[in-house]
């Protein structure tokens, strides 16, 4: 397989990145679990925002005032293979990719993958259902999900007697 | 002695002064290549990149493909992450010849080989 490599002119990049590349990539999914996963980041609001960091897609889900939001990057999905919805106080998000050769090309390299997800998440308050929207865009699927009426917070003004 | 401890004092207050820069995460995506008689095709997932924020170009024997993730508004804790990933190509790739589309987060290039470098298909001729 190397020899076939090495005659395609691949070959340096197999042979010499190949090994630094795979390195470099746990790095950084190390540090971004630890950062994202885990809220060492500098941002407080990143605490524990990250969930299941080495799991695939990333998601993110976070509390934002009014509305709960959810970040999720899943590059080569279409929205006709994901699947969402909303019952109760869980959310369900599943999908999937596929990722096969082009006809009549033969493989270097594979690292992406063909996926399947599903996620579910118990969001911590109410949500009005009707309401949520859901958009994808470059890859990244944004959930704005509404909390009900009673959920939202709530300024309360402080009389001076 | 005076002039190191003066310059060393200017560097410490250089370096306080200047404003810590939002610190950007650098992160490889993973990529499939394929090869066939016409070219080589690199994928690559870079979700959350716009068009404007994607950069590939070829320099020389090196393909440097790097995208910068949009950041969405408001508050957030998602950070914007950087990807970055260079490959050595082989000199059969045609330097004019090189295309990238985006879709769905996914990058794709494509680098046709030059025509010397496709396979000829040779006749034989019966007498």
């Amino acid at each position: 397989m190397l020899t076939r490599w090495n005659e395609l002119g691949f070959g340096g990049l197999d042979r010499e990145l190949s090994a630094l590349n795979d390195l470099r990539n746990q790095m950084d999914r190390l540090f971004l679990d630890l950062e994202r996963g885990w809220g060492v980041g500098r941002d407080p609001r990143a605490q524990g925002a990250w969930m299941g960091a080495s799991a695939w897609p990333r998601i993110a889900l976070y509390d934002a005032g009014p509305e709960l939001r959810l970040r999720a990057e899943v590059p080569g999905v279409s929205e006709k293979d994901l699947d969402i919805s909303v019952e109760q106080s869980s959310l369900t998000i599943r999908g999937g990719r596929t990722t096969e050769a082009p006809e009549g090309y033969s493989v270097h390299r594979q690292e992406r993958g063909s996926r399947t997800f599903a996620r579910s998440f118990t969001l911590p308050c109410r949500v009005d259902a009707e309401k949520a929207t859901a958009s994808l865009k470059d890859g990244v699927l944004e959930m704005v999900l509404p909390k009900v009426a009673e959920e939202r917070p709530r300024q309360i003004q402080v009389k001076v007697s | 002695m005076t002039t190191e401890n003066t310059s060393l004092s200017q560097h410490e207050a250089t370096s306080l002064d200047q404003p810590q820069e939002a610190q950007v995460v650098t992160v490889t995506p993973p990529v499939d290549i394929y090869e066939n008689q016409d070219e080589i095709l690199v994928v690559a997932d870079f979700p959350g990149v716009p068009k404007r924020a994607l950069s590939v170009r070829l320099d020389r024997s090196e393909l440097v493909i790097e995208g910068m993730q949009a950041v969405p508004e408001g508050p957030t804790p998602t950070r914007a992450l950087a990807f970055s990933r260079v490959f050595r190509v082989p000199k059969t790739v045609d330097p004019d010849g090189v295309s990238a589309e985006l879709a769905h987060g996914v990058l794709r290039v494509h680098l046709a080989k030059s025509e010397a470098a496709k396979p000829k298909r040779i006749e034989v001729r019966s007498s």
